[in-house]
């Protein structure tokens, strides 16, 4: 009950602030469904139900795959799993792989979204992320001071009060895939500013910064047990 | 023991059931010299589930093409009970890029675009094993169509079918291909039919066989192809008898 009330307070500083975003530029520009899911309820059994099918593809951990076809989405902010949502819907982020099951066709409409974004937000996390080869890491954590910590935080934590996406902890070769996305402008639904930050980034400053990022480690209390299996499901 | 408790885990949700034996299950794998009855239960489901439904839920199959490839998502293609060689023949294809499907108008890739990003996952060994669980399946169930058919359309349908000479190579209604290598098409969804036998005769569709249906297909009218896919989509197909 109290992660729902947290949750539920969350979206509720974010509805505040969306306006705020808007003024920043397109990136978030939401859409009904999407302000209707961020002040919903969400119900775990609907979580459940509905992540079922995610689970396919991001596991049943949500721990997605160290070869970063999959993220892994455990521990992510509901909101910004709900914007994600919104976004591949809107075709803002072109995912032709997931796109079907960002539709309310296949996963439900509003409160179907709050469910399984909220559900997201308590998986524990994967402890054996993907990380890159390491060679570079004294670069990684200088760019990543410099160019990083105002919107993704000290820890690559992110900030949901403002959609900024958790990072930390996440597959290597997924975070390289999006950076590349949204430096070279194939993910529409960047943030504008973040796009301004890393213009001049290298191939190898990208290399480091990512390495940097993939070895944040998030804190004890949200990773799981290497051997954790999702009790929710029976496969 | 496990007859006394099997009664009670019957009335419980799987999902229940998953909760209350998953976690120590997996805490104690490797310390128990005796597993507790419970975990008996356990280990005699895993022993009964099969390894290749296991690649086929966690490579992300599951999700477009549906539980035991029987209830596939949107217009994509059924898989069960389908020629073991014609599904591992496509799936190489979809997998190197020499089968492709006509532009999907909502994100403006081809149909066969989000398979293909994902097929890295899966490997020749995999493939073919998918291959041969996928067709030992029950085929799917018939829905009931988006919109009523009638008789006279799924009549037209089969005339279609009849005179363009379908059935040389899929057989009387569909049901049975005369090559291992050809699909076997009754019972498909209508949507999924309507797309291939297009994608075939505007030469989108010419990986593996395709071929051979150029020579049929090129005569076919845009409503001689929705009324064969009405006839097929509305044939329920029969489950293998078990050897
Ligand atoms: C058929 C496979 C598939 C299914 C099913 C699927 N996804 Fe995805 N998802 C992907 C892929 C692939 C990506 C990464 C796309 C990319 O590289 O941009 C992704 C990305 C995402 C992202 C963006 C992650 C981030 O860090 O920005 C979110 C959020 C997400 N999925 C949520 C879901 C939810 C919730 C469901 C179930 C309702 C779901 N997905 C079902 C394949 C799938
Ligand atoms: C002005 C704020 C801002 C700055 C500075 C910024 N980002 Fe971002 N970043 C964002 C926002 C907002 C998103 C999510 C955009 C969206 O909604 O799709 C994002 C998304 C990302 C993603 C994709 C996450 C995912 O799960 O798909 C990565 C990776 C990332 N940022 C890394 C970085 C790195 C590394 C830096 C520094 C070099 C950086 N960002 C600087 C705001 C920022
Ligand atoms: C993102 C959704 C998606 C995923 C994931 C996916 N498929 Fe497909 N698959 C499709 C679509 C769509 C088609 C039909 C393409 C077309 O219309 O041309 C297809 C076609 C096929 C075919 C050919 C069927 C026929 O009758 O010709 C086979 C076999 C197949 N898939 C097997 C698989 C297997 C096995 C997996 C997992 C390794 C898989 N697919 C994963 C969407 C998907
Ligand atoms: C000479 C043999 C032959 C004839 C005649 C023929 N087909 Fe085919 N058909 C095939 C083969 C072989 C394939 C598989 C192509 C491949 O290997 O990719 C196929 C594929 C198909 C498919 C796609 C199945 C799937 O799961 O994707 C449909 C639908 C189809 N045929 C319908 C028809 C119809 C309708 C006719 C009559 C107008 C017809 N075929 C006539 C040989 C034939």
């Amino acid at each position: 009950m109290k992660t729902y009330m947290k949750f539920l307070a969350v979206g509720c500083t974010a509805l505040m602030l969306s306006g705020a975003a808007y003024a920043a530029g397109n990136w978030n520009e939401g859409n009904e469904e999407q302000d209707e899911a961020l002040h919903l309820t969400p119900d775990h059994d609907g979580g459940i139900d509905v992540y079922e099918v995610c689970s396919a593809c991001h596991q049943l951990n949500g721990w997605g795959l160290e070869d970063g076809t999959f993220p892994q989405l455990a521990g992510q902010h509901a909101v910004v799993t709900i914007k994600q949502l919104a976004d591949i819907r809107a075709k803002n982020r072109d995912n032709p792989t997931m796109y079907p099951f960002a539709l309310p066709r296949e996963i439900g409409g509003a409160q179907a979204l709050a469910d399984v974004a909220a559900y997201i937000e308590k998986l524990p996390m994967n402890p054996n992320n993907g990380v890159g080869p390491g060679t570079d890491l004294e670069l990684g954590e200088k760019l990543y001071k410099d160019n990083c910590v105002r919107c993704h935080g000290e820890r690559g934590e992110g900030k949901p009060d403002k959609f900024y996406p958790l990072i930390q902890g996440q597959h290597y070769k997924y975070l390289l895939r999006q950076f590349e996305w949204i430096r070279d402008g194939k993910r529409r639904n960047a943030n504008p500013d973040m796009v301004k930050q890393i213009e001049g980034f290298s191939d190898q400053d990208m290399v480091a910064v990512m390495d940097y990022v993939s070895r944040l480690k998030p804190p004890k209390e949200k990773l799981g047990d290497p051997d954790w299996v999702n009790p929710d499901f029976d496969w | 023991m496990r007859t006394l408790i099997s009664p009670l885990l019957k009335g419980l949700s799987i999902t229940a059931l998953a909760c209350a034996i998953a976690l120590p299950a997996v805490a104690s794998d490797s310390k128990t010299s005796e597993p507790t009855a419970k975990q008996k239960v356990v280990k005699k489901q895993k022993r009964k589930r099969d390894p290749r439904a296991k690649i086929y839920r966690t490579k992300s199959c599951m999700a477009c093409h549906g539980r035991n490839g029987a209830r596939a998502i949107r217009d994509y293609p059924n898989l069960a009970g389908q020629n073991a060689k014609y599904l591992k023949q496509q799936m190489l294809d979809i997998q190197s890029g020499a089968r492709v499907g006509g532009i999907e108008e909502e994100t403006g890739h081809p149909r066969t675009k989000g398979m293909a990003d994902i097929m890295h996952l899966v490997d020749k060994k995999e493939i073919k094993d998918l291959a041969d669980w996928l067709s030992d399946l029950p085929p799917a169930k018939l829905r009931p169509p988006e919109e009523p058919v009638t008789e006279e359309q799924i009549a037209a349908g089969k005339k279609a079918y009849k005179k363009l000479g379908c059935k040389a190579c899929h057989g009387k209604d569909g049901t049975k291909a005369s090559n291992k290598a050809y699909p076997i098409i009754a019972g498909q969804k209508k949507d999924y039919l309507i797309h291939q036998m297009t994608d075939m005769r505007d030469k989108i569709r010419v990986n593996a066989k395709s071929k051979l249906m150029y020579g049929v297909i090129k005569r076919a009218k845009d409503e001689q192809i929705v009324a064969i896919a009405d006839f097929l989509s509305s044939i329920q197909r029969k489950a293998k008898k078990k050897k």
